[in-house]
């Protein structure tokens, strides 16, 4: 197969596009076709693995029902033996990469997601979809180019973000801002200065990173905060930005912001909070950025379109499954509640589900539970075209509160916080909120005698930087605090009970819960 | 004036050769890369011409055709740049070539004032020029630019984006063209137009390298053109140089006369005739030679199949033409079958036995089934539609080396599939060999369908259609055939008779019976080697022809059979499956010499094996036969024995529920009479008394407080209690003497409307035995006292029978029992359980 570098050179644009957009001329149908295709395919290869036996317990399946019937949902917990231990011969295809992730609320530190060779591929692929359609006004329409350069502020090896780089050298020739080489020597904040400082002298075509990132970048511009240093632009166009950007400061003394400085081509979002930036962003940069959504054991699974209004997922990397929020609320009451899916040719418009993978192309997890929250949005995108349901990330299920896709706070981390304080039995509920266009933690405590509410904040701070380091990196790289507290009469918490014979869920609980709860006050 | 002097014959040629080359490419398929080579020829052109025209002093002047030459001569190296960024496809052409035209532009209006050359002009009829500053500038320039193409293309083999191999002539010309232009520096070399020449070397190879490599496809139609241009200048060269040989020879001797100088020259013309045919092949078979053989293969291809009936050798016939005509690297052919694409033939030795096919939902047959003529390996890689292929899928179309695939139609309905590797020499089809393969596929289609049906029907005459084996008629054909061409020194033949399989078909139907027969078929077959040859040779009977065993290994086969049937069926898991099999096998030569005698002996033994209790395999030989005799004998008492153990757990049975007492002799009593009041002789007497005794013997294996509840049975207990039946089954089809039995015990509490269990059979679908047996059961149950209640008068059950007459009993069996009742033949019976 041809690589992007060889059709973009031979200006093959059609081709291109057929090749790495073309799934959005599917129809939900056609995009049916592809999913149970390869979710037999992935039957098969689960079959011969002693991985894929445990879940198929020597059945024979002949539908996706009887798939649905026989295979359990799954977590990580039904991975973490073989995968922690890097049984390979017990996987369904040989891994390639193993990449790694943090398991925040987990038996163990670190998840492990095998990747095998196609799923590599494949992964490549719907990446550079998604850059391609950074950069697109239009169907059939796309600036990226060889040579383009990529301001890369993902994190690095042996995270999945940190594999891009490498893979994308046999698809593409793009010139990183740091290159590869020097990325390797420095650690995730210097690289992102390194990058941007290059970008100043070089210009940049490409970004790739946290939207949470991108927006302290434009206030830290807006503020003036960045550095003075000055730049000596390495070609034609950048030096008449520069000169352009000089003019504006110092002589119309206004302040600058980074696209007086950088021309990105497209920039692509990943992170949870993406959609609360995206409007900050557009603000610093010019333009709004493209929000791809993934994980380390899904990989890619949907991208926005070019005009960023909801996901298309990808039809050929997970086969996807919705638990339909009426489903959680019955698992919420009785834990033992087997759960039902819906396919992606029944979800519906307005309602919310939690997605559920199967892994294609040899992948290990299988009705897998990544934890996300989607909604569907409407059924095909009418301003580009698509005639797939389009869909927005909404949270990490709520037993999880995702920041700006830096941390993961569960119970546990909360819990440990008030306890390292020596606080013990305190009664609290976690809201996750956004506010000023930031999240924020939202703690309601039942009033602690004799410790002010403003103590009691700095004090769960200090505690949670310790134990959580990406907390802490909030405070560092963001530079704001995340957490919010606010105190709450006692017995409130026993009123509730008594009065709705349930107990309130400590993290997130629903806009209804909350409301009664704090109605008793 | 000497227009053809030293000094011009180089710019002469090549301005010829140039304007064939532009002909050639400007009617070419247009391209980015035929454009950026056009421009260059043009160039080339327009410097050859001006630099003819200048040296032989035509008017206007020298001077003005140097002017003129220079357009060409300033244009050539940035056009020649412009072609190696368009071969290579490099995107970042825009500001170094906007740089080139400027400068080039800029040069050429500085040319027109003198900047370059000073004067041209003809001395003593000599040509001289002077070149001015610009010269040096333009040379340098114009080298440089030469050697930035050069780089270009060394830079492009350097990472591997196109192979050496296939640009070693381009880089040999763009260094001529450099050495070339560093030379015309040198005046006394420049005169004769050196770089001219190295130009021209450069040009001719790159044709070459366009020509063999396919970078650029050549249109026919310039072909037929630049053939008839290229013979006819041939031809009008030699006539010239025979005409003016001939008059010099003929002024020379001393001829001045003009008619007899034609008279002698006539003949001369008559003589060339055989040259002029050798020119006319020749140039034909440079240009048409692959379009000829083509033509004839395609002649060839349609002879050889015309007449053919066979699917195999129109595939590998179709195969050989594909190779002739284009050589790629493979050729493979699916066909359809039924409801699959399934690959009948292939040149990859490692696929030759593979068994791949394509449902009709695969998304490389629905890509033709919309219509589409071409399915590209891009496609392939790129179209969504092919998302969804399988990793193994993929190796296989890469292990085929798929270029492209091409379907075969017949009438608009899709046949099969062709797939085409790449040219063995790695360069690209032209538009022209995929016609030439749609024509070839074209002529094959029509008759491939003929063959294909021609097959089916003559496979239909031979095949069982139920099992897909052949027939006993294929058998005979085929068997006499190997006999007389003496194919085999020894076989053995096997005849495989299906036990009890009436009464199957009467117990299941004739549907599951077909079904069985299938498995069975299916579960021989399992178990076969390549050779060996299964035939349906009757009803229930199967041949098997096993070649080159003799027989210790022939009775090792037939016991192999027999035991994988016994576990396929009688101890599978499903108690309704009682079917074995009888094998008796007979080998020749040792057993007769003819295949008649061989089967007879064979049937012999299945004979001997059905006597000697079914469930046998048995080899013919006398030895063999008292031996298993001898085994038979200590079977059969064995047999007996397990009768006689049976019979005793059905008196267990009647012990053990102490209310019923008695009841199974009682029904066996009870039945055998009303079946010889309906006209039942020996044998089936016999069958119904053992049915009789032992219909309830299923019973051992229900719960005592089920069996012995008092009252009514709850809904979960009657379940347990009316499984009774089925669980005698299974106990009874281990017996095989009392098989025969089973039919009339599984439907013995069947009732005549429907309404009864296991199977709720109706009416006349319940084996008369059975309902016979249903009927003497239920009177017995009746008639006989309980704990409870005392039993039914005779004159009480009669009105029971009269009420259920219809629903649950056979109302010709009810007249019949009743008036045996009312005769009082009852009464003579030997019953128990009753005062």
């Amino acid at each position: 197969m041809s690589t992007l570098r060889d059709m973009l050179y031979k200006e093959e644009y059609d081709k291109i596009w057929k090749a790495y957009l073309g799934f959005l001329d599917l129809s939900v149908d056609e995009f049916m076709d592809i999913q149970e295709r390869l979710l037999f395919e992935q039957i098969d290869l689960l079959k011969q693995s002693s991985l894929g036996q445990k879940f198929l317990k020597n059945k024979d399946i002949k539908s996706i029902e009887d798939f649905k019937k026989v295979v359990p949902l799954t977590t990580y917990e039904d991975y973490a033996d073989v995968l922690l231990n890097k049984r390979s011969e017990e996987l369904p295809s040989e891994p390639l990469h193993w990449v790694q992730t943090t398991w925040k609320g987990g038996t163990k530190p670190i998840k492990l997601a095998p990747y095998s060779e196609t799923m590599v591929l494949e992964h490549t692929k719907m990446f550079l979809s998604s850059l391609i359609l950074s950069t697109s006004k239009g169907r059939d329409h796309f600036s990226l180019r060889n040579h383009d350069k990529f301001l890369y502020g993902m994190a690095p090896l042996p995270y999945l973000t940190g594999f891009a780089p490498y893979i994308l050298k046999n698809e593409i020739d793009f010139d990183y801002l740091p290159s590869t080489k020097e990325a390797e020597q420095l650690g995730f904040k210097e690289r992102n200065m390194r990058g941007f400082e290059l970008a100043m002298k070089h210009g940049a075509d490409l970004f790739f990173g946290l939207s949470s990132v991108l927006v302290k970048i434009g206030e830290a511009y807006e503020t003036g905060s960045k550095s003075k240093k000055l730049v000596m632009p390495a070609n034609f166009k950048q030096a008449v930005k520069l000169i352009k950007a000089i003019y504006k400061k110092k002589i119309k003394k206004q302040a600058l912001l980074p696209k007086d400085l950088f021309e990105f081509k497209g920039i692509v979002c990943g992170g949870t909070d993406s959609d609360t930036y995206k409007e900050q962003i557009k603000h610093y940069f010019g333009i709004t950025p493209l929000e791809i959504f993934g994980g380390t054991e899904s990989a890619a699974v949907a991208t926005e379109t070019w005009s960023r209004n909801g996901l298309t997922f990808f039809p050929d990397v997970n086969f996807l499954e919705f638990i339909p929020e009426r489903e959680l609320e019955k698992e919420r009451l009785d834990p033992t509640y087997k759960v039902d899916t819906v396919l992606f040719n029944e979800i519906e418009q307005g309602k919310v589900y939690e997605l559920v993978i199967t892994k294609l192309r040899g992948g290990a997890f299988v009705r897998y539970r990544i934890g996300d929250m989607m909604q569907c949005i409407s059924m095909r995108n009418e301003e580009d075209d698509i005639d797939l349901p389009q869909v927005k990330y909404l949270d990490r299920v709520s037993n999880i509160i995702d920041l700006s896709g830096f941390t993961r706070l569960t119970k546990q981390v909360i819990n440990d916080a008030f306890k390292l304080n020596r606080y013990q039995d305190v009664k609290w509920v976690a809201l996750k909120e956004q506010g000023d266009q930031k999240p924020f933690i939202h703690l309601y405590i039942e009033e602690l005698d004799g410790v002010s509410k403003d103590l009691l904040r700095e004090q769960l701070n200090e505690k949670l930087k310790k134990i959580d380091q990406d907390y802490h990196d909030i405070h560092e790289m963001l530079g704001y605090d995340p957490l919010k507290v606010t105190y709450i009469n006692k017995g409130m918490f026993s009123k509730y009970k008594e009065t709705y014979q349930t107990e309130l869920s400590m993290m997130n609980p629903s806009k209804d819960e909350f409301s009664n709860f704090m109605n008793l006050r | 004036m000497n227009i053809f002097t030293d000094t011009t014959l180089i710019p002469l040629i090549s301005f010829i050769l140039y304007t064939l080359l532009f002909l050639i490419i400007t009617t070419s398929t247009r391209t980015k890369l035929s454009t950026s080579f056009s421009l260059y020829i043009g160039s080339m052109i327009i410097w050859s011409l001006g630099s003819f025209l200048m040296k032989t002093n035509l008017p206007p002047s020298s001077l003005f055709w140097n002017k003129f030459l220079q357009v060409g001569f300033l244009t050539v190296p940035v056009f020649l740049l412009r072609f190696s960024y368009e071969f290579f496809n490099k995107d970042n052409r825009d500001v170094v070539l906007r740089v080139a035209y400027f400068l080039s532009g800029s040069l050429i209006v500085l040319s027109m004032f003198g900047f370059v050359v000073k004067e041209a002009s003809f001395e003593n009829g000599v040509f001289v020029y002077e070149i001015g500053l610009g010269a040096y500038v333009v040379a340098v320039i114009g080298t440089f630019y030469s050697i930035l193409a050069l780089v270009n293309i060394v830079r492009s083999v350097k990472e591997n984006r196109v192979e050496f191999h296939k640009v070693k002539w381009v880089i040999v010309g763009l260094s001529l063209v450099i050495v070339g232009g560093a030379l015309n520096i040198n005046t006394e070399i420049g005169q004769y137009g050196i770089d001219i020449l190295f130009n021209l070397l450069n040009a001719l190879l790159i044709t070459y390298a366009i020509y063999k490599n396919k970078f650029l496809e050549i249109n026919l139609i310039v072909k037929k053109g630049l053939s008839f241009v290229i013979y006819q200048t041939l031809l009008f060269v030699l006539y010239v140089f025979t005409v003016l040989a001939v008059y010099g020879i003929e002024t020379s001797i001393g001829v001045d006369n003009a008619i007899v100088q034609l008279v002698i020259l006539l003949p001369v013309f008559f003589l060339l005739e055989p040259v002029r045919l050798l020119v006319f092949r020749l140039t034909r078979h440079i240009f048409y030679r692959e379009s000829m053989d083509r033509q004839d293969i395609l002649k060839g291809f349609s002879n050889i199949i015309n007449t053919e009936l066979s699917t195999s050798n129109i595939t590998k016939s179709m195969i050989a033409a594909i190779e002739k005509g284009l050589s790629p690297m493979g050729v493979t052919i699916f066909l359809k079958r039924e409801n699959a694409y399934s690959l009948a033939s292939t040149t990859i030795a490692k696929f030759e036995e593979e068994k791949v096919s394509f449902r009709n939902t695969h998304p490389i047959i629905k890509w033709f089934l919309n219509d589409r003529d071409l399915l590209l390996k891009s496609h392939l890689d790129n179209h969504v539609i092919f998302k969804g292929l399988w990793d193994k899928e993929k190796a296989l179309l890469q292990g085929l080396y798929t270029e492209f695939i091409m379907p075969l139609r017949y009438n608009d309905e899709l046949v099969g599939l062709v797939i085409v590797g790449p040219r063995q020499d790695t360069t690209p089809y032209v538009d022209s060999e995929i016609e030439f393969l749609q024509t070839l596929l074209n002529n094959a289609s029509a008759i491939m369908e003929n063959a294909k049906q021609f097959e089916e029907v003559k496979k239909e005459a031979i095949t069982d259609e139920l099992t897909g084996l052949y027939n006993h008629r294929y058998f005979y054909e085929t068997a006499n055939e190997w006999l007389q061409e003496d194919k085999y020194h020894s076989f053995t033949i096997a005849m495989i008779d299906i036990d009890h399989f009436k009464i199957y078909n009467d117990l299941y139907g004739h549907s599951a019976g077909d079904t069985a027969l299938k498995r069975i078929a299916e579960t021989i077959k399992g178990n076969l080697y390549e050779e060996d040859f299964l035939v349906r040779y009757g009803g229930e009977e199967f041949l098997l022809f096993l070649p080159l065993t003799m027989e210790g290994d022939a009775f090792r086969a037939i016991e192999k059979v027999r035991k994988n049937i016994e576990n396929a069926f009688l101890h599978s898991s499903d108690i309704r499956e009682f079917l074995t099999v009888t094998v008796g096998a007979a080998t020749y030569p040792l057993h007769g010499k003819t295949l008649e005698d061989i089967i007879s002996k064979a049937d012999f033994a299945v004979k001997k094996g059905k006597k000697n209790g079914r469930n046998k395999a048995i080899m013919f030989s006398d030895e063999e036969l008292e031996r298993s005799q001898y085994s038979d004998d200590i079977q059969e008492k064995i047999d007996n024995a397990y009768l006689s153990s049976i019979y005793a757990l059905a008196a267990t049975i009647d012990a053990k529920d102490h209310y019923t007492f008695g009841h199974s002799s009682n029904v066996a009593e009870l039945s055998k009479r009303l079946a010889m009041e309906a006209g039942y002789k020996d044998g089936d007497l016999e069958l119904i008394h053992s049915a009789g005794l032992l219909h309830d013997i299923g019973k051992v294996g229900i719960p005592e407080q089920v069996l012995s509840k008092p009252g009514v049975l709850s809904k979960e207990e009657r379940k347990i209690m009316e499984s009774h039946v089925l669980q005698s089954i299974s106990i009874i089809k281990h017996i095989p003497n009392l098989v025969e039995t089973v039919p009339i015990i599984i439907s013995h509490h069947e009732h005549y409307d429907g309404s009864g269990y296991p199977r709720q059979m109706k009416g006349e679908s319940i084996p008369r035995l059975g309902r016979i047996l249903c009927l003497a059961d239920s009177f017995d149950a009746m008639t006989t006292d309980r704990p409870y209640r005392k039993g039914l008068s005779f004159e009480q059950a009669i009105y029971e029978i009269k009420k259920n007459k219809g629903s649950h009993f056979d109302p010709e069996l009810c007249d019949l029992m009743i008036d045996l009742i009312e005769r009082g033949e009852i009464e003579h019976l030997e019953l128990k359980n009753r005062k």
